[in-house]
């Protein structure tokens, strides 16, 4: 790769403005099959107070980062390699280092996510009330039964639950699932931590009930110092509430720049696909969506060169041979295509 | 067809990944070549006897008369067994040729077996054909030998037959060998054997009557074997058959089916078996009937859920639309993709019926003495513990036999998992 | 909450209504008579009355002489068949023989065919083709004989009526009225009431009475006047009898003296006192043992037969509402005076009666005594396996796929083969029987001389009689159970809440035993149906092996003894135990898992 000096490498150093600074992330399975790269040499910042987006098809691993923040990897998966560096008062700390005690503290405390299944996600067996209670009692053990009820109430009153006071009694069952998922951000939200992991928290629900989920979400973003990651596979949503996006592809990021930037004009022929494949507002009737050819390939079997060659219109041999390391291309751009920039959409 | 195969292949190689599974498997190979060939192993009547005159074949006769039933499906088994090997292969090799899948043809294999069996049996009881068996006695030489010196003849490897009694030796442990000579009251040496052979060791030991522990064994298999086939194939019949009618009509006829198997699973089934047993008598056909009588709700239950699950899919629709007839829609389109649960419950039910059979046995109310059952061995061990071999033993192969056919089912149970399935 | 479970108990209606007629079925399914198999061969040959009439007792008891689910014998004519019932039984077998060889002569004349209808009609087996066989007909003659006795008792009240008829007649011959009195003998049992059940009820003051106006109308000219003196002195000792309490009663009645026999008559005809008329006659049974004469000897004098029949034409007066009910009442005797209707109330009451066996205990008792020696036993046992087997699922779910999941499951295969019996023998023979250890007693719950122990050692004594025999009921459902609860935690472990509840930060053994055990017992509940049957009904193959006279060893003993009313019993109870405890679970279902609320549940069940 010496040939390619102009190739800036980007850097492996993290900068302390992020709360979160993820460097050459590799998460395996070990199947019977054989190993499964879910996550593989990702890296990323996440600045403070701002929101990060990972964009992609569904099995492209960005689930799989996500819970590989947490340290919450299924078996038979493990972190194999890399640093998860979180930067707090106390300094930075490799996440992938900790013990599983040290971890917990850490895990609803600092870091909090919310999961894709409103539906499944809650115990069916404890009221909401409850559960929001252990987790604040769990992180807070000081505060007295009556304080921490108050809280709840106060949450609940906070993600938009209305009549929070007789709703904390309710079992998830009863609730819809809008209001489902509410009680899951106010329970990620309990302890106030600097970042919050929302894994596709909207996907299941109705594109209203979407708008107000994301709305509570910016709400409680704002005048907090809380660093977002936004799971998702809606350019929309990505759009509406990321600072910066990553583009995720068969377990690698294949480009990372700002929401603007992005928008404006894609690099990766992946990226501009994703686009192209989106229905907008003012297409003609009849008009094709042009959408991208084949399947996400099987994580076990991947492609020797770029792994979006085979369903790439623009691939080469070259493609097919060598895959194409990150590069920048303009400060806070990073693409990983061999002919970025050189490619003419509209052929 | 190659839809069906195709998910019999699945099952098949999710299967083969169970190791213990596997090898239970192909345990019931010998299991069944066991009570298949025991005649062969062990037989009081030899296969050839020429007592200086006259060449006699009795263990050919005694083949094709047996004293139970039970024997006289698995000889009939073991008479065709050879020609079933050789006309197996060569239809196997024809329909190769002819490009017929692996399961077709495995399974008109196993049916080919089947019509000679039922064949063979027929043809020995049309009168003429089946050559009568004079030695019915247990005992078939044993005067000629004390009394002629040169008489010759050729007995299975263990001379010993399941009924049969020999006072002088009763309870003896294993291995024991019959002295040949034994000094009588008067100080003489006399000849204490009754058979050429006698002096083959009772390798398991013998029991109060003198009976060989170990054959009986043997021959005992060919009775849970029976029993657990038999009965798990009444109620799996009865069952598979009123649950699909029950989940697929619905309505009036699902009610009353589903209030049947409500009734009859309230019964313990032990108790209720027994108490079947006990009124209406006790021999190994009523066992079966009982068991497979009191098995079904189980069942039903399974198949008419399965039933109910497939009935809402689409292609029950597109096919009863085509005006296909409601028998054809149960039983060519939704059974086949609903009867995964039946056929794991059968190897579990099998190893069920096995004990069963030899609980009753044990408490008196099974098949009834003299034949050779693993329950009548253990009720003659409990009489007096002292002679462990009388329970060790048969505790064993009801032991080895009920692990085989669990793990069997353990192995299709998983296999058949969709869950396990992606 | 409280209509569901009204709800569900309606539901179990037609359950319990199936429950009946299996039941029913399987008392049907016995072969043969169960009484009479117990009293033995004598009973059908009607040899030795007492045990005649005990059966006959037992046998209406139990209204097994009742049809089975329809009953039209009230609006059948009886009069040709009870007629020739009649003619048989007075007939003695060399005549009925004569007979049966002029029937095979000649079937088709129109007196014969009658009797041979009757024949056909009562069932005895190959009836056709003994009749033609000469050879067979005497050994023919005896049971047609003993059928016809039996038709007779099978017919009852039934055939009472058309009998009466025959007496009243005067064309009738005398010698076929014997006949006709020993098929009424033969048809109702204990024909006259001459003393009050105890306590006293008005409602029999009419037949008892009458029989004994009866009585007196021929006993009067015969029986010594009394003075008048004596007759103040016995009403003075009357008063006095009517103050003794029952037992005393009965000892004073020892000394009466038969002289006086007019004065109690009379006192019981004359007196409008409940009580009065009771103690009278009380006494009256005491002096006259045998009052009315209701049977006669083949050869006996027409004054003789003429009197007994005069008797049977009383007995019939004072019960006609018995023999010809009102129509309404005949419509609901069609349906409710039947063998089903009679085991379905019996069973619905729970009046099981008394036990077939020699010792005629009561059938309550001896399964109340059965379940206290097996309910502490399975309910150790239960525990047992509760608290090992719940655990063990739970690690092994815990550490899927680890050397400990791998060890569990791989135990718990083992002892799913071990059927309870084998394990038992093998327990027994190694640790019992003293060839190999001697730890543990042979046979039994207590040891012999355990009465007299302390309480504490009384205690130690069980225990130790009792650990083998728990060890085997645990064993086999131990294993069951065990993978039940590892594939119910294993499915509850890969759910999204568990992963949520990790997120929160919790610990490890918090996530599992607070958020994943809960909702991994809602399943395992379910399982809890089983644990009540099994408390009551014990094991029969453990019980037999250890000597152990409990729940499982008494339906063994009662199906081996052919005791109908315990086995009846047994299947009754066991069935009604599992059905409530099927109940008891959906409620506890409800009450475990919020998600299931009363009003939603029912298809599941």
């Amino acid at each position: 790769m010496s040939s390619v000096v102009e190739y800036h490498q980007p850097s492996l150093a993290s900068t302390p403005s992020s709360v979160l600074s993820i460097r050459d992330l590799r998460t395996y399975f070990f199947t019977e099959k054989g190993v499964v790269k879910a996550v593989d040499g990702v890296s990323f910042d996440v600045p403070r107070a701002r929101t990060v987006g990972i964009v992609g098809e569904s099995g492209c691993g960005k689930s799989m980062t996500g819970l590989s923040i947490m340290r919450l990897v299924p078996p038979p998966g493990h972190i194999v390699d890399g640093t998860i560096t979180f930067h707090d008062a106390g300094g930075a700390t490799d996440l992938t280092r900790l013990s599983e005690v040290e971890m917990r503290k850490i895990r609803g405390a600092k870091i909090a996510m919310v999961f894709q299944e409103p539906m499944t996600s809650l115990n069916p067996v404890f009221t909401v009330g409850s559960q929001i209670r252990e987790a604040i009692r769990l992180h807070q053990p000081h505060s007295s039964t009556r304080e921490v009820g108050e809280q709840v109430v106060k949450l609940l009153e906070k993600v938009g639950v209305p009549d929070p006071r007789s709703r904390q009694y309710w079992y998830p069952h009863q609730l819809s699932g809008g209001m489902r998922q509410r009680v899951m951000i106010a329970m990620a939200l309990s302890c106030e931590p600097k970042l919050l992991i929302a894994d596709e928290p909207t996907t299941a629900l109705d594109v209203t009930i979407q708008a107000q989920i994301l709305e509570v979400l910016r709400q409680l973003q704002s005048g907090k110092d809380m660093a977002v990651i936004l799971i998702t596979h809606d350019l929309g949503i990505v759009a509406e509430m990321a600072d910066e996006v990553l583009v995720m592809y068969a377990s690698r990021v294949m480009e990372k720049a700002s929401v603007r930037t992005l928008f404006a004009h894609p690099l990766h022929p992946y990226t501009w696909g994703l686009f192209r494949a989106r229905p907008a507002l003012g297409m003609k009737k009849g008009q094709e969506l042009l959408t991208i050819p084949g399947d996400v390939p099987d994580a076990a079997q991947l492609p020797r060169g770029c792994k979006f060659a085979p369903r790439c219109k623009f691939a080469q041999d070259r493609c097919r041979e060598e895959e194409p390391p990150l590069r920048i291309l303009e400060p806070g751009h990073e693409v990983r295509c061999h002919f970025a920039g050189e490619l003419d959409y509209e052929r | 067809m190659s839809r069906r195969d195709g998910y019999l292949d699945i099952v098949w190689s999710q299967f083969r990944k169970n190791t213990a599974a596997y090898i239970a498997l192909w345990l019931l190979v010998p299991l069944f070549c066991l009570a298949i060939f025991a005649p062969a192993l062990a037989s009081s009547v030899p296969f050839f006897y020429y007592d200086g005159h006259k060449i006699l074949w009795p263990w050919f006769r005694a083949l094709l008369n047996p004293e139970e039933t039970v024997d006289f499906w698995f000889n009939m088994a073991l008479v065709a067994f050879v020609p079933w090997v050789v006309a197996g292969v060569i239809a196997d090799r024809a329909w190769r040729r002819r490009g017929m899948g692996k399961w077709a043809r495995m399974s008109r294999v196993a049916a080919l077996y089947i019509c000679l069996i039922v064949l063979a049996s027929g043809m020995m009881t049309v009168p003429g054909i089946r050559p009568d068996n004079r030695y019915r006695a247990r005992t078939f030489p044993e005067e000629q030998f004390r009394n002629e010196k040169n008489v010759v003849a050729f007995y299975p490897p263990i001379p010993f037959g399941p009924t049969e009694q020999d006072i002088e030796s009763s309870v003896k442990p294993p291995m024991y060998r019959k002295p040949r000579f034994v000094t009588n009251p008067e100080g003489q040496e006399v000849l204490n054997w009754r058979k050429s052979n006698d002096g083959f060791p009772h390798i398991l030991g013998t029991d109060d009557v003198g009976r060989d522990v170990f054959v009986r064994m043997l021959y005992g298999l060919r009775i849970s074997l029976t029993v657990g086939f038999v009965a798990v194939g009444i109620y799996i019949t009865i069952g598979v058959v009123l649950g699909a009618i029950a989940g697929y009509f619905g309505g009036a006829v699902d009610i009353v089916i589903s209030r049947v198997i409500e009734v009859v699973i309230l019964f313990p089934s032990f108790f209720l078996i027994l108490t079947l047993v006990g009124l209406l008598g006790q021999s190994i056909y009523i066992i079966m009937v009982v068991i497979g009588v009191t098995g079904w709700p189980t069942i039903a239950r399974l198949i008419r859920g399965e039933v109910l699950k497939q009935r809402a899919i689409d292609y029950v629709q597109a096919a009863r639309a085509m005006g296909a007839s409601h028998s054809r829609i149960i039983f060519r389109h939704i059974l086949p993709n609903a009867i995964s649960p039946a056929l794991v419950a059968a190897p579990f039910g099998i190893a069920g019926a096995i004990i069963t059979e030899a609980g009753l046995s044990l408490l008196g109310f099974g098949v009834r003495l003299p034949a050779p059952s693993w329950g009548l061995i253990l009720r003659t061990g409990s009489e007096n513990y002292h002679y462990w071999w009388l329970v060790v033993f048969p505790s064993l192969a009801i032991f080895v036999t009920v692990t085989v056919f669990n793990l069997v089912g353990s192995g299709l149970r998983d296999a058949m998992d969709p869950r396990l399935r992606t | 909450m409280l209509s569901y479970i009204v709800r569900r108990l309606f539901l179990i209606l037609p359950t319990l209504f199936g429950v009946t007629v299996v039941s029913f079925c399987i008392m049907q399914l016995a072969p043969g008579d169960p009484l009479l198999m117990q009293l033995g061969a004598t009973g059908l040959a009607g040899q030795g009355t007492q045990t005649r009439e005990a059966y006959l007792l037992q046998k209406r008891d139990l209204k097994l002489d009742r049809p089975l689910i329809l009953n039209l014998r009230y609006s059948l004519d009886h009069f040709q068949a009870v007629r020739q019932a009649a003619h048989f039984l007075m007939a003695d077998e060399s005549e009925i023989a004569r007979q049966l060889n002029l029937l095979a002569k000649s079937p088709n004349d129109p007196e014969n065919r009658a009797a041979l209808r009757f024949l056909r009609g009562l069932g005895i087996p190959r009836f056709r083709q003994r009749l033609a066989d000469a050879r067979e007909r005497p050994r023919l003659a005896k049971a047609v004989a003993a059928y016809a006795r039996v038709y007779c008792e099978d017919v009852g009240v039934h055939g009472v009526p058309p009998l009466i008829d025959l007496l009243r007649r005067r064309d009738i011959d005398p010698h076929e009225k014997i006949g006709v009195i020993h098929a009424l003998n033969a048809m109702v049992v204990q024909p006259f009431v001459y003393t009050y059940s105890y306590p006293p009820k008005d409602a029999d003051t009419a037949k008892v009475v009458g029989a004994w106006r009866q009585w007196w109308r021929r006993a009067e000219p015969l029986t010594r006047r009394l003075s008048d003196e004596r007759r103040a002195e016995l009403t003075a000792h009357f008063r006095g009898m009517l103050e003794l309490d029952r037992a005393a009663l009965f000892e004073e009645l020892d000394y009466i003296d038969p002289a006086d026999t007019r004065f109690y008559i009379e006192t019981l005809l004359s007196s409008t006192s409940l009580h009065e008329r009771a103690v009278a006659a009380m006494a009256l049974r005491r002096l006259v043992r045998n009052p009315l004469r209701l049977d006669v000897p083949p050869d006996a004098p027409r004054e003789l037969i003429e009197e007994v029949a005069d008797n049977w034409l009383v007995h019939y007066d004072l019960n006609r509402t018995l023999y010809e009910p009102p129509l309404w009442q005949r419509c609901l005797y069609c349906f409710t005076d039947t063998q089903y209707a009679h085991m379905v109330w019996r069973l619905v009451t729970f009046q099981f009666g008394r036990s077939a066996t020699k010792t005629r205990e009561f059938v309550a008792t001896k399964i109340w005594n059965a379940v206290l020696v097996s309910a502490p036993l399975m309910l150790m046992a239960e525990v047992v396996i509760y608290l090992i087997a719940i655990p063990a699922g739970i690690a092994a779910a815990v550490y899927r796929n680890t050397w400990i999941d791998r060890w569990i499951t791989f135990k718990l295969f083992l002892l799913y083969s071990i059927p309870p019996f084998v394990a038992g023998m093998l327990l027994l023979l190694f640790f019992c029987y003293g060839d190999y250890l001697k730890w543990f007693p042979m046979l039994g719950l207590h040891s012999p001389n355990a009465d007299s122990y302390a309480w504490g050692r009384y205690l130690l004594d069980y225990l130790w009689h009792a650990f083998l025999p728990v060890v085997c009921l645990s064993l086999f459902s131990l294993a069951g159970l065990a993978m039940y609860s590892r594939t119910a935690m294993l499915d509850v472990v890969s759910q999204d809440y568990i992963r949520t509840a990790r997120a929160k930060g919790l610990s490890e053994s918090k996530v599992i035993l607070k958020h994943a055990l809960r909702n991994a017992l809602i399943p395992i509940l379910t399982l809890f149906s089983s644990f009540l049957p099994a408390l009551l009904g014990g094991s029969v193959l453990v019980e037999y092996i250890f000597g152990i006279h409990g729940m499982g060893r008494l339906s063994w003993e009662s199906i081996e003894q052919k005791d109908y009313p315990t086995l009846m019993a047994l299947i009754y109870i066991d069935a009604i135990v599992v059905l409530l405890s099927i109940l008891l679970t959906d409620i506890l279902y409800t009450v475990v898992d919020p998600r299931i609320s009363f009003g939603t549940q029912d298809g599941q069940a």
